[in-house]
């Protein structure tokens, strides 16, 4: 790879972690959110409804800057790697398609559920947050076909014999996609019930029953994550072999990703131990959230950019792997002009730097409650 | 199923997701300017009515601005789905506009939670402060995503090239994009399948188009530019104003609400304001541009058959009255000048291999003629709208002059106007002017969007590709369309409904769940 090609790979990479990381939180807390409005109403339990109401503000503010980051990420596609812009929008127009009609339902609906609360029935507002929960699994579903497609093409494997139509449908039976569709689910399902176990468990907001919900939440999400992983490496054993070897460290590796995959392993195991005990502690003394369990959010997260790391990097230096031959990213750069590196940086900054202020401005609405749950 | 079969399903939705992205961020952009009236106006009076005014207009505000991501998103994401042939264009001159855009998305998002979080708690000062910042990120945005269209109308840099193809088109600025890679891309479009997508998705092609743009900045700073992006920030500004204007109108009509009658107060002059000087001095900005650079254009909005001589629109447009007024008649001359010449008279044949070689024998004169030909099609019907749009525009002035002489003391001018107005009664009189305003600057913004895009066909890019170039390969069922028409539909209507909802009523959470949070 020369410095650019890095630069591109690199820039390409950071945006899809830091919107990985956003997205997980917010689908995640979503369907928490969605699914306690829900039964709050079914049982008329106000207690679910406070409950749903406050892991919403995690999503909300979440929300837009997971979008902020996926239009970073277009603009880098579409600025600095056309060629692959270009052809994804082409063989993987459906799957997009799916992503872009997600996100078009997704955002309004959330700020609908959010500023119709209490304004409408209880029983149209719990449709709507089942609306937002949906779409926003939609996203993803969409999205990892392109995933799918880089790590093992099957359809831009016909469309590049000139199948270009079959491609178009042949994409859906890419067999790396279920166990990874099935991974990021759970996934984003774990990181959500971690971000609500913790947050309850942080001084200003601590609620040990909440906490405790989240906790259970999350329990059958590690377990399938735990399958969905192994099914996912297992495909790779046979459908993408560079990356596999490269996760496993062994044998003609382009890049030893091995000790970071058992530093993933590592963080799951203590991520299930401090479940297990924190659920425990929970249960013996309902009153008190033992403090760790605050922490479990922050290591979900860390897990997420583990994993995605392992996804996309543990390829370098290729961008698309073919059996046992890959593409390197010069092979999808902007020739058509040269990229404008200190503007670049510029932008890169400002946006290091606004999402700093953003992640103050999340630290105050939510530790400091200035985004009340309740309306004064 | 070809590229025109998929025009006709893609341009439809295009539009209406076009249209109803800019509906929202109309609303993003005008409501800043009322938050920020009526916190300067809560400031000075501590009256609580202005406050509750900027409490429901911010959870608007904040609806409307995840509407307009929504479909902002869309718009974008639809660039290059429905439309791939654009991404050519963001990875050359929309490359530094669309990372700029990046930075002001982000500080809006920023600023307007800042300013939520916020609110109440600190001095209205610092609120108002937080709320200019972000009309200034909005406005920024607006200015970005601008020159990237403006480009498209008017491709700046690209100096005598378009001529090769076109004489009757001007010169573009200085030549800040490769000869070579240019005439190369137009001829692979023209000898291949046509669509530019599957032209920028091999490497191989890719390679052979080459290095395009030598100057980044190219778009921003588009002679073009500047007029479009005072014109069109100005009626997005407007438009969002209007839309608030009519809902305070509705509310007193409705509700007999004086209250209402003083937010109205609070911000009219400025809406007045920008609605004097958008076509005065922006609209006749814009106009001078458009006779300079985009010659078709200006044919067919004026209807310009044949070549005349008009002192008003001479001066209108050239600053003099004894401009002659150039037709398609003197359009289509030009073209005859490079009739009989072929492709391979004026460009060297390469060794491109991509290239069939039957193109060289392509007669210019005819496919300027024929390019010609299809925008004078639609002659008609610029003609007409242009000319509603000017009523709209006159419309919405007319309105907005007659509340501000309403509520604000001119002299004579109020008098007279009150008596008038006195005898229709003063909620049918707010209700009037109001739905002028309101009607009249949504037909003047919507029409002239349309004029912008309709007039620059048949190319996407002027002069130079074509919207079937640019247009998706991909064959594209009714279905597909009809899907997303719903989509797009029940967004709009639902991001509507619940601001509506959150203007008229006022939220009722449960008792029970009040206690719960006062007791955590």
């Amino acid at each position: 790879m020369n410095e650019l090609e890095f630069f591109g790979f690199s820039l390409l990479g950071l945006s899809v972690l830091i919107h990985i990381v956003f997205v997980n939180i917010t689908i995640g807390t979503g369907w928490i959110s969605a699914v306690s409005r829900y039964l709050s109403w079914r049982r008329m339990d106000a207690d679910l409804e406070l409950m749903s109401r406050r892991v919403f503000r995690i999503l909300v503010i979440t929300e837009l800057f997971s979008g902020v980051w996926g239009t970073i990420m277009t603009v880098i596609l579409a600025g600095i790697f056309p060629t692959l812009l270009a052809l994804a929008t082409d063989v993987l127009f459906y799957p997009i398609l799916i992503s872009l009609t997600s996100i078009i339902i997704r955002i309004p609906s959330i700020a609908v559920f959010w500023y119709t609360w209490g304004r409408i029935s209880p029983r149209t507002h719990s449709v709507i947050g089942l609306v937002m929960a949906v779409s926003g699994l939609g996203v993803p579903i969409g999205f990892r076909y392109i995933f799918a497609e880089i790590t093992s093409p099957y359809a831009i494997r016909m469309a590049l014999e000139g199948m270009k139509e079959e491609a178009r449908l042949a994409v859906f039976l890419n067999p790396t996609y279920p166990p990874l569709i099935l991974h990021t689910i759970a996934g984003a399902m774990l990181v959500g019930s971690l971000m609500t176990a913790s947050y309850f468990a942080t001084k200003n907001n601590m609620n040990v029953k909440y906490s405790r919900y989240g906790i259970l939440i999350g329990l059958p999400f590690v377990v399938l994550q735990g399958f969905a992983g192994t099914w996912y490496l297992l495909s790779l054993m046979t459908y993408s072999p560079i990356l596999f070897r490269n996760l496993m460290g062994i044998g003609g590796v382009t890049f030893n990703a091995g000790p970071i995959f058992i530093a993933k392993v590592l963080v799951i195991a203590v991520i299930l131990f401090m479940m297990h005990m924190g659920y425990r502690g929970m249960k013996r003394e309902s009153n008190m959230t033992p403090s760790y369990v605050a922490h479990l959010g922050t290591l979900g997260v860390v897990m997420l950019i583990i994993s995605e790391f392992l996804n996309d990097g543990a390829r370098y230096p290729y961008m698309v792997l073919i059996g046992e031959d890959g593409l390197p990213p010069i092979n999808f750069m902007n020739v058509y002009m040269d990229i404008p590196l200190p503007i670049v940086y510029v932008i890169l900054g400002s946006l290091m730097v606004l999402t700093g202020v953003f992640l103050l401005i999340f630290y105050y609405a939510l530790n400091k409650r200035y985004l009340p749950e309740i309306p004064a | 199923m070809g590229p025109s079969d998929n025009l006709a399903k893609i341009i439809p939705v295009t539009y209406l997701g076009i249209y109803l992205h800019a509906a929202f961020l109309s609303i993003s952009m005008g409501t800043p300017l009322v938050l920020i009236a009526l916190i300067y106006l809560w400031n000075r009076s501590k009256n609580e009515l202005y406050f509750r005014a900027i409490k429901t207009l911010t959870s608007i505000l904040v609806v409307n601005f995840a509407a307009g991501a929504a479909t902002g998103t869309l718009v974008e994401f639809g660039l290059v789905q429905a439309w791939p042939g654009t991404i050519f264009v963001l990875s050359t001159v929309g490359f530094v506009p669309f990372t700029l855009e990046l930075i002001a998305f982000v500080g809006e998002i920023v600023l307007l939670l800042l300013f939520i979080i916020t609110l109440g708690r600190l001095k209205p000062f610092t609120s108002l402060t937080f709320m200019a910042i972000y009309f200034v990120f909005a406005v920024f945005s607006g200015v970005v995503i601008t020159s990237v269209n403006s480009w498209m109308n008017v491709p700046w840099g690209t100096a005598d090239l378009a001529r090769t193809f076109y004489p009757f088109l001007p010169t573009y600025g200085p030549l800040l994009v490769s000869e070579e890679s240019y005439i190369n891309l137009r001829l692979m479009l023209l000898s291949s399948s046509g669509f530019a997508s599957q032209v920028i998705q091999d490497p191989s092609m890719v390679r052979e188009i080459g290095k395009f743009l030598n100057d980044p900045f190219v778009a921003i700073f588009n002679e073009y530019n500047l007029a479009s992006v005072l014109h069109n920030v100005t009626a997005a500004i407007i438009i969002g104003m209007s839309i608030i204007l009519a809902g305070y109108a509705y509310s007193y009509v409705r509700n007999n609400n004086e209250d209402s009658l003083k937010i109205i107060r609070a911000f009219i002059p400025i809406l007045v304001a920008l609605l004097i000087v958008q076509p005065i001095v922006f609209g006749d900005f814009m106009g001078k541009m458009v006779a300079s650079y985009q010659p078709t254009k200006f044919a067919a909005i004026e209807g310009l058959y044949e070549s005349k001589k008009d002192p008003l629109l001479g001066f209108l447009a050239f600053n003099d009255p004894d401009a002659l007024l150039v037709g398609f008649n003197d359009l289509a001359k030009r073209c005859d000048e490079v009739s009989g010449f072929k492709i391979k008279d004026i460009i060297p044949a390469t060794s491109k291999t991509s290239l069939d070689q039957t193109l060289y024998e392509l007669d210019i004169g005819e496919l300027c003629r024929r390019d010609l030909i299809r925008t004078q099609n639609n002659t008609p019907l610029l003609n007409t709208v242009y000319y509603v749009k000017i009523g709209g525009g006159i419309a919405a002035l007319a309105g907005s002059v007659g509340l501000f002489l309403t509520f604000y003391n001119f002299g004579p001018f109020s008098k007279i106007l009150r008596k008038i107005l006195g005898l229709l009664g003063q909620k049918i009189s707010v209700a009037l002017l109001s739905i002028l305003v309101l009607s009249g600057s949504i037909l003047a913004s919507t029409i002239g969007w349309f004029v912008r895009e309709v007039g620059r066909s048949p190319w996407t890019i002027y002069g130079y590709l074509w919207k079937e170039e640019i247009i998706t390969a991909v064959p594209i069922d009714a279905v597909i369309i009809t899907m997303f028409t719903i989509t797009f539909l029940a967004i709009g209507l639902a991001s509507a409904s619940a601001m509506y909802l959150i203007a008229t009523r006022p939220q009722r959470l449960d008792e029970m769940l009040r206690r719960l949070s006062k007791n955590e």
